[in-house]
């Protein structure tokens, strides 16, 4: 009797031939909702958040969803970071960080941004609070972000012409006063110190700085020429 | 006598001209470096544009050139207000990110240092906010508390602000007993000490028609511009992240989060004098029931050894050398969130598995919340923006980073 195949709507006995492993716990709610929008998951890291991947085109309407949709309601936009990786392609990074009051739960959106079209939906109608985000994001690492109502420089000043959180910006900045080359990618500052031998009056700035070789997640990098 | 009669200007003329005024960034009560570009119409604020960015020091360049523990110097200099509130959301993020277990003890000692110092920017803001809002009797109540409170971090850290105490793994000296009954005296004695600041404030008829209905928000309207700690909570919505997203003891201590309901200047001036408050019932708890044991973890691959045993052992010397030449932490990213006095502290760290971050992104709750400045401000009036920026209190240091 057992070993008839169970009609489903007379359970009265489990099947015997039922693997012996105990069933994996369903899947988190939130993570089904948002990976049917088109999120790809991204495993998760130390601090344990659910990190979700989202291609830029798709970008305004998961952002639409995950905030006006019940199931989602991610009422609050924490922080939006920019990140440079200067040998990945797409080469910029925004990371939204969302907070949903109603689940409680905090999720991390990744979408990336090529460096030949900077450019990202912005979220300013879906959280009012975007907007110095996305102000800082632009001064800071020079994505521009599409639909903001008033997208100028927040922290540095009006006329400042560089973007300093990009890899390739010296940590000890850019004397506005001295010209500067641009080369192969990299910044260089000229020295003031006329001491210095001829041909040592540029100190290159060294890209790879706290980016050791091998950081780059599998995703494709640009080619090493071109490239300090 | 007809050209004097036809260049009379009526009050309705004057009404038309609109006045631009700037406020700052060298104004008193602009509490720092802000300068916000007004319009006026009369004494009615018609436009208001903050202008940020003059504290602006790269904190975030230069933490991508500095190692993690280097990093604690410039948290100080965040919110110098709370400068070991700083700190502990730091400490956290890294000890996050490299898997480092923290002692009880030390976790302990971190919660009243964070509460310590909630309460020092609180002191701040109740004595500040007086002085913007004509109490000014108030400024000396708050600061001989505050006084009092920095003799005490002295006694533990060797400074009276920008300590730099905490360690990767615990702090930096242990707290010892004597200091700890000090505490509790301080604590002790706090109670009456706020119950002198309401009745020179909460009743006071003045400050009550500066504060009411001044810079009010709903409660949608904050969830939307992203306020967080006080400012949030006076408009009734009860998120504090000691219990949404707990972090070191704050699961195991009996306290309440306070909230307002109209969510104007003076129910956030209430909810910070309760938070003080609750503060100070937390400071009893954590101080009572101190735990005996170890103030930095034991695990000197990744910790740095304390000092006294580094001058006089082999074994931690070369410890110290290997973890301040050439610590890394594991590849990896940690959002790490503390409720620091003014809201949501977070700290984004990108880790490239280098001794340096390779990126960090603080998300400062002074920056967030003066985003709600431009909101609250227009169509009040003028005298009211003074009132608005003592509620919401800022700290242009923690702003601009």
């Amino acid at each position: 009797m057992a070993d008839v195949p169970a009609n489903p709507s007379s359970s009265t006995s489990p099947a015997p031939a039922a693997p012996a492993v105990a069933a994996p716990p369903p899947p988190d709610p939130l993570i089904v909702a948002i990976t049917a929008l088109g999120a790809e998951v991204l495993p998760p890291t130390q601090d344990q958040l659910l990190a979700f991947r989202v291609e830029r085109d798709e970008w305004p309407t998961v952002a639409r969803a995950l905030r006006r949709e019940p199931q989602l309601s991610f009422e609050m936009l924490i922080d939006v970071a920019g990140v440079d990786f200067p040998k990945r392609q797409p080469r910029f990074e925004v990371v939204y960080h969302l907070w949903s009051l109603t689940w409680n739960k905090v999720v991390r959106i990744k979408v990336g941004v090529p460096e030949e079209d900077p450019q990202v939906a912005s979220v300013v109608e879906l959280w009012p609070t975007a907007d110095w985000h996305e102000r800082e994001a632009f001064d800071m690492v020079g994505l521009k972000f599409a639909g903001h109502p008033d997208l100028r420089r927040i922290l540095m000043p009006d006329d400042y012409p560089w973007h300093p959180l990009r890899k390739d910006f010296p940590v000890e900045g850019i004397d506005n006063s001295i010209s500067y080359v641009r080369a192969g990618g990299v910044l260089m500052t000229r020295e003031l110190d006329v001491d210095r031998p001829a041909g040592q009056d540029r100190t290159p700035v060294d890209l790879s700085h706290g980016d050791p070789a091998g950081y780059s997640d599998g995703t494709p990098t640009l080619p090493e020429e071109g490239r300090a | 006598m007809s050209t004097l009669t036809e260049k009379i200007v009526t009050v309705n003329d004057l009404h038309e001209e609109r006045m631009e005024l700037s406020m700052g960034p060298q104004h008193p009560a602009t509490h720092g470096v802000l300068q916000c570009k007004l319009i006026l119409d009369g004494e009615k604020v018609v436009s208001m544009d903050p202008v940020v960015g003059y504290l602006h020091r790269g904190k975030e360049k230069h933490a991508e050139h500095m190692t993690y523990q280097q990093f604690f110097t410039l948290t100080d200099r965040l919110d110098y207000l709370q400068p070991l509130g700083n700190e502990v959301g730091w400490a956290l993020t890294v000890e996050k990110l490299a898997g480092i277990e923290v002692p009880a003890r030390a976790q302990a000692i971190r919660t009243i240092i964070c509460e310590f110092m909630r309460l020092s920017a609180h002191l701040v803001w109740a004595g500040i906010g007086g002085v913007d809002t004509g109490a000014v009797s108030m400024f000396m109540y708050a600061f001989r508390d505050r006084e009092s409170l920095f003799d005490l971090m002295d006694e533990l850290t060797g400074l009276r602000t920008n300590q730099e105490y905490l360690r990767i793994g615990g702090v930096g000296a242990d707290l010892p007993p004597e200091l700890v009954t000090r505490m509790q005296q301080w604590v002790a004695q706090l109670h009456g000490h706020i119950d002198e600041f309401e009745m020179l404030l909460t009743g006071n008829k003045i400050f009550h028609d500066r504060m009411r209905g001044v810079g009010q928000v709903s409660a949608q309207q904050a969830i939307d511009l992203g306020l967080t700690g006080p400012c949030l909570r006076a408009t009734g919505v009860g998120v504090d992240l000691r219990r949404a997203r707990p972090y070191l003891l704050y699961p195991q201590l009996e306290f309440e989060v306070p909230v307002g309901t109209r969510g104007d200047a003076y129910d956030r001036y209430l909810v910070r004098i309760e938070e003080m408050r609750q503060s100070a019932k937390m400071l009893k708890q954590l101080l009572d029931g101190l735990p005996a044991g170890d103030w930095i973890a034991k695990d000197f691959k990744n910790v740095l050894p304390p000092k006294g045993r580094v001058y006089t052992s082999m074994e931690e010397m070369i410890h110290q050398f290997k973890t301040v030449t050439e610590w890394c932490p594991p590849k990896g990213e940690v959002y790490q969130a503390t409720e620091a006095a003014n809201g949501e502290l977070g700290f984004y760290v990108l880790s490239a598995g280098a001794s340096h971050p390779y990126r960090v992104k603080i998300r400062s709750p002074s920056f967030i919340n003066l985003q709600a400045l431009k909101p609250m401000s227009v169509g009040s009036y003028f005298s009211d923006i003074v009132a608005i920026i003592a509620s919401l209190h800022f700290i242009m240091g923690e702003c601009d980073r």
